[in-house]
């Protein structure tokens, strides 16, 4: 039986070990492999630190960087590693100053027994638990060929682990040099990219064990390397109630039949100023009161001048800010990624027992997050799941640009991750001598019980929110175009085509 | 008495190199870094047993040391950073016993110098 059985080693890098679920198995042989600059290093010194501050014996091999280089660029990341053996074996300045070239023999021939008596030697003495080598390509131009390289590499690893060491190795893949052989020769591998400005990590094998695929985010700074792992919300559960959520304005309730459920997601879609906030602050301002906590993640306008928009229209957001019932979030454009904001968001929700979560918008978050429509609707799609998951409900901001054309396209794109759809519209309203821009509210959709179907004015004054009785006499609803003529009434048309007839 | 071998190469580090591995086969080597020092040497050491010349960086003037080996009946290595036929071929008219393109594999060096010692 494997005496390792069930036990785990932390990479000591902070993210990483959710994504293996639970760390390293020890005993094992780890590649991380990617082009320069892309952090194989840190990883390396983030598992020997912390194996170090485990108590555990640790062991640096380099091949390429000179020891006082390493320890000054892990000083500078926050790294400090004095309790880390260093094994140098990288060429000296001797080598090209004094003109230690030599020609007459293969350097494969030279130099591997002298670098494998080093090694050895180290080994035997400090008897390490953890080992990181840098990198173990180095060990190709100690080779006469392919196939004493594979020998020697899986005999050099294979000597480390019986000795009861866990081996992260690295390797510079290149055309010339590509490392297939030494991914084959790996328990596991992490790939390390930065495209353009974005970082990934990612898992291609892993024996042994299970491990969350795809494309992580990671983010290199003063403090080292830090991975977000992708959010997949059914790796999350919580046991709750689907209680009705009052909004506190009896005409919306009337529309609902009740409210919106706990842990449902909730779109609330038209065009920019019909009040598709101003519901969103409704409903956390009712839950405040029922000591519920939200947050109100803004893509678009500033905190302020939300606090300011909910004092016009009687919703004190200051006072339930100062009570801690409500955290208003500022996101700005290119300042996470959207793991990480998924990341603060789980912080939000797992720590401080968030129970309403609103973003706006969807427009908003993709330009914060820099992703296309798919994209941005897949990520959005995970973080909703991982909400609802755990009992959060959430408060979508849909803007559309045009009429109720739109709104179906938005219920056509995002039907499928939405439990309920409140939509707003502009409406005209005619009476003799003028004409005055109305809004109106409907539900499109809602999953968990019926909705009242018709179509309500809606006020939005310095007293608050206000939903009137079902509008009478519209003739569509759902068409492209809608006029009301309601008998001895005035006059509505909506306006739903982008020229607003 | 150890077999004593007289190397001529222009590179300082490959006649340090040569002295290692040589020494574990029980050969003592007198290098020579220039034309000039490797016939002083070979006048100061007449027993030499053996000798390698690189022929790397070198004139015309090593066939006139090549020519002096194998009059003084010592047997002899060249060895070159790429050997083609002609290279082959002067070298073996000088009196070479074998023309060797660089890198050497130890090994073979090893076996090569363990046959000259007996032949």
């Amino acid at each position: 039986m494997d005496q390792n059985a069930g036990i785990r080693l932390s990479s000591g890098v902070p993210g990483l070990d959710e994504i293996l679920t639970g760390g390293l198995i020890p005993g094992r042989a780890y590649l991380v492999r990617g082009g320069p600059g892309t952090g194989k290093t840190i990883i390396g010194l983030h598992f020997l630190v912390a194996g170090a501050a485990n108590n555990e014996r640790t062991l640096l091999i380099t091949m390429a960087e000179p020891e006082v280089q390493l320890r000054r660029s892990a000083e500078a990341i926050g790294f400090d590693l004095k309790n880390i053996p260093v094994l140098d074996l990288s060429p000296t300045s001797d080598y090209f100053a004094k003109m230690k070239t030599y020609d007459i023999f293969a350097p494969s021939e030279v130099e591997h027994d002298p670098i494998t008596r080093a090694i050895v030697e180290r080994i035997e003495t400090i008897q390490p638990q953890r080992v990181f080598i840098d990198t173990l390509t180095q060990f190709r131009y100690l080779s006469t060929d392919a196939f004493q390289f594979r020998r020697q590499v899986l005999s050099f690893l294979r000597y480390l682990i019986e000795k009861n060491a866990t081996v992260v190795f690295s390797s510079e893949s290149s055309e010339r040099d590509p490392d297939a052989d030494l991914q084959f020769m790996s328990d596991g591998i992490i790939h390390l990219s930065n495209p353009e400005e974005w970082r990934y990590l990612c898992i291609s094998k892993f024996r042994g064990s299970d491990y969350r695929p795809g494309l992580h985010a990671m983010r290199i700074s003063k403090a080292g390397m830090r991975v977000f792992p992708k959010l997949s919300g059914e790796n999350y559960r919580q046991k709750f109630e689907f209680d009705v959520m009052s909004s506190g304005v009896t005409g919306l309730d009337d529309l609902l039949h009740g409210g919106i459920e706990r842990a449902t997601i909730n779109f609330l879609t038209g065009p920019s100023g019909t009040g598709k906030t101003s519901i969103g602050l409704q409903f956390i301002k009712e839950a405040a009161a029922r000591g519920g906590r939200s947050v109100l993640y803004s893509f678009e306008e500033e905190i302020e001048i939300m606090l300011r928009r909910a004092d016009s229209i009687g919703i004190s957001a200051r006072a339930l800010k100062e009570r801690g019932t409500l955290q208003l979030v500022k996101i700005e454009p290119m300042q996470y990624f959207p793991d990480e904001f998924a990341r603060i968001v789980r912080r939000e929700v797992e720590e401080q027992l968030t129970r309403i979560v609103m973003i706006d918008s969807v427009a908003g978050y993709r330009h914060a997050m820099r992703l296309g429509e798919e994209e941005a609707i897949n990520h959005l799609f995970a973080l909703c799941k991982y909400l609802q998951n755990m009992g959060v409900t959430v408060i979508v901001i849909n803007e559309t640009e045009g009429g109720w054309s739109e709104n179906r396209s938005t219920a056509t794109k995002m039907g499928y991750l939405a439990d309920n759809i409140i939509f707003l519209r502009y409406l005209e309203r005619r009476t003799e001598g003028s004409v005055e821009l109305r809004k109106a509210v409907g539900v499109l959709k809602k999953r968990l019980s019926d909705f009242d179907k018709s179509l309500r004015e809606v006020e939005i004054t310095r007293e608050g929110l206000h939903v009137g009785k079902p509008l009478r006499g519209i003739s569509e609803i759902l068409g492209s175009s809608s006029e009301w003529e309601p008998p001895r009434r005035p006059f509505l048309r909506s306006i739903l085509a982008p020229t607003g007839e | 008495m150890s077999p004593l071998m007289a190397v001529l190469d222009r590179n300082p580090n490959n006649l340090v190199l040569l002295g290692q591995i040589l020494a574990e086969e029980g050969v003592e080597i007198v290098g020579s870094d220039s034309l000039e020092a490797f016939e002083h040497s070979l006048a100061e050491h007449p027993e030499a047993d053996l000798a390698l010349v690189d022929l790397a960086g070198m004139d015309a003037r090593i066939w006139e040391a090549c020519d002096m080996l194998h009059r003084k009946h010592i047997p002899f290595l060249l060895v070159a950073p790429h050997v083609n036929a002609t290279a082959q071929s002067l070298g073996l008219a000088h009196g070479a016993r074998m023309v060797l393109p660089k890198p050497l594999s130890i090994q073979a060096l090893k076996a090569t110098l363990r046959t000259m010692k007996q032949g």
